[in-house]
């Protein structure tokens, strides 16, 4: 039994691991603590109110003492942001006169809907294999999409500076160049999957 | 070409909180402003931030908002004490045991401090009962250089009674400035006084005790009650004897009876004795004869004896501070009575013994007193006590006093005085009948 050092030193995993053991709630508050402003603001994202955010700011600090035995987290920010995102959608789908707000967030969603997704590519620098193929993938972008992406990505122009050249709309901006990254994206997955297909059919004609 | 795939997809840290700001309010340069929109793009929880960010509008009222919300949070937690790895019960073992120890130590803490809270009420009453004893005992050296040319007898009495009275004052100084707590537990009337108060003169035990019984009985009832009932008691008595006055008594019969009942004196019970007899003393100093017949203990009785008188002179005066003493009186016993239902018997027959100290004949201090002495396994102080209390005729105790009469002197080895005792509880068909007939049965 010896008194803990300085909590503050420990990391998110180690605090949930040792909150496991000991099942002492003071882990989960200097957790939570660490992430209440990200918290509030992804809230306040989803209801549009201090005093419902707040609210839903509590019960989801009590939901984790439970959460946290159920589930083997590996990146407990990820991990609460997703809680606390399930959280506001299922109050907002509870509140039968928010219609109008629900509408409005599933409006909002299709915006944002691509950066659920993942759109990294692991290893991009080590993988060879796209390096031919990116100019094919970019090419294969619709034309907004790929002036929205070279400005952004290749001229390393910002939101504003696009939409100032481009005289498209901010949003659309975002748009275009959230959904033309997840293209290339997929246009490589692609080749890379073909690619692993000619060699094993190739192996076996060999 | 790398570059390309490099710009497109490279991963990017999470911005701080106030660069999420400053884009908020436009102050980051072009370069900074394509960087965070960039790792925008990738990371949701920075993009639904920046999102609930620019919803809430001036940063500063979130600050006490998050302060509000940490306490509360912390309001819900406990500080970790210790880091263990299992919660098991075997842990909390110590703890609980400490616990239940600091509990103890308290709780005999404070124990301890109300029975030295009653120490110092017993203190208090015993160093009163000393200074009215040293009041007293002037009359009673007095009434000792009257006796000169009295029998040898009752001159040898006094002397014994003047002794337990030095002795008592000696053992209440040591009660008094020594440990309280073990004044009461062998707070103790000589058996000789309670014997003495009880062969001396029967009228006077038999009237004393009558009225200690009634007045003991009345003890529950509320201060002025109490009053009302020794009033009207003591008219009975004072109409009863009202001619006792021309009876033809001794002084020395009033320096006897004065003093065995002052073993225990009071202050006001020595000058209302000495006003008394001194009252019955102008018109009784005739016969010598009846003086000796009394102090050898043939006692013949006239019809209204003086001490009967005296009795009731004294209860008739009595009355008029009766409720303070009963009040005090019945704290004692009620604190005695305590004690013996907790089987504390020592510090019980202490308290009883207080009592007694104030009314030598109180009928159920007497009993009691004698059942703690039984419990004690002091059989001869038991005797005595049991033996006072059955001279009360019809007593509330009676059949019980002969039962634990008769079981001392079993215990004792007094087989015959026990029988004769079993034998009389037959006669007599009360509740003990039963048990007398077995134990009877048994020693034949």
């Amino acid at each position: 039994m010896t008194k803990i050092p300085n909590i503050k030193k420990l990391s998110d995993i180690e605090l949930i691991s040792e909150y496991k053991n000991s099942r002492d709630k003071f882990y989960v508050g200097e957790l939570y603590e660490r992430y209440t402003r990200m918290v509030f603001f992804i809230c306040m994202k989803y209801h549009r109110d201090e005093e419902k955010s707040k609210d839903a700011l509590m019960q989801i600090f009590e939901k984790l003492f439970m959460d946290l035995l159920e589930h083997e987290i590996k990146n407990f920010k990820s991990w609460l942001h997703t809680v606390t995102k399930n959280h506001c959608l299922i109050q907002l789908r509870s509140e039968k006169s928010e219609f109008n707000r629900k509408g409005k967030y599933q409006k909002d969603q299709k915006t944002f809907v691509e950066s659920e997704d993942d759109l990294y590519l692991d290893n991009v620098e080590q993988n060879n294999s796209y390096e031919d193929k990116i100019d094919e993938a970019l090419n294969s972008l619709n034309k907004e999409q790929k002036i929205c992406v070279e400005l952004f990505y290749l001229q390393e122009k910002c939101y504003t500076e696009i939409a100032e050249i481009t005289a498209y709309d901010m949003k659309k901006v975002k748009s275009y160049i959230q959904n033309g990254k997840r293209n290339l994206k997929n246009y490589l997955l692609k080749f890379e999957k073909n690619k692993k297909k000619k060699i094993i059919i190739n192996g076996f004609l060999l | 070409m790398t570059d390309k795939l490099h710009k497109i997809f490279s991963k990017t840290e999470c911005p701080s909180e106030e660069i999420l700001q400053k884009y908020l309010k436009d102050e980051l340069s072009m370069e900074e402003k394509h960087l965070l929109e960039k790792h925008l793009i990738d990371c949701e929880i920075c993009s639904d931030v920046l999102e609930g960010m620019s919803l809430v509008g001036d940063s500063k009222i979130v600050a006490p908002i998050i302060v509000d919300i940490n306490s509360e949070i912390k309001s819900h937690i406990q500080k970790p004490q210790t880091k263990s790895k299992v919660i098991s019960l075997n842990s909390w073992i110590p703890y609980v045991a400490a616990a239940a120890v600091i509990l103890f130590i308290v709780s005999i803490f404070y124990l301890r401090q109300d029975l030295r809270d009653n120490k110092v009420i017993v203190a208090e009453k015993t160093k009163e009962a000393i200074e009215k004893e040293t009041d007293a005992k002037q009359p009673l050296n007095n009434v000792k250089n009257e006796l000169v040319e009295t029998p040898e007898g009752t001159y040898q009495e006094l002397d014994i009674v003047l002794e337990s009275e030095l002795q008592e004052e000696i053992d209440l100084d040591i009660i008094a400035d020594d440990e309280i707590e073990n004044a009461i537990e062998n707070y103790e009337i000589p058996p000789e006084a309670i014997a003495k108060s009880a062969s001396g003169s029967t009228a006077v035990g038999k009237a004393a005790v009558n009225y200690s019984f009634t007045t003991s009985d009345a003890a529950y009832q509320p201060q002025k009650e109490t009053t009302d009932i020794k009033r009207i008691q003591a008219e009975k008595i004072s109409d009863k004897y009202k001619d006792a006055e021309n009876i033809e008594l001794t002084e020395v019969q009033v320096a006897s009876t004065s003093s065995k009942k002052s073993i225990f004196p009071k202050k006001k019970y020595a000058k209302k004795r000495k006003a008394a007899s001194h009252k019955i003393g102008k018109s009784s100093r005739r016969s010598e004869a009846p003086v000796s017949e009394n102090s050898k203990g043939n006692i013949k009785k006239p019809e209204i004896s003086y001490e009967e008188v005296e009795v009731a002179q004294d209860e008739t005066i009595i009355i008029a501070d009766s409720a303070q003493k009963y009040y005090s009186q019945n704290t004692t016993y009620n604190l005695a009575f305590t004690n013996y239902n907790s089987n504390n018997y020592r510090v019980a027959v202490g308290y009883f013994n207080l009592v007694l100290s104030d009314s030598i004949n109180h009928y159920n201090s007497l009993y009691y007193g004698g059942i703690s002495y039984y419990k004690l396994n002091k059989n001869d102080s038991a005797l005595i006590y049991l033996n006072k209390v059955l001279e009360v005729e019809k007593g509330a105790f009676h059949e019980e006093a002969m039962w634990h009469k008769a079981l001392i002197l079993k215990r004792t080895n007094k087989i015959p005085e026990t029988k004769l005792i079993l034998q009389s509880i037959i006669n007599e068909n009360g509740k003990y009948k039963i048990q007398a007939e077995e134990m009877l049965k048994k020693l034949n």
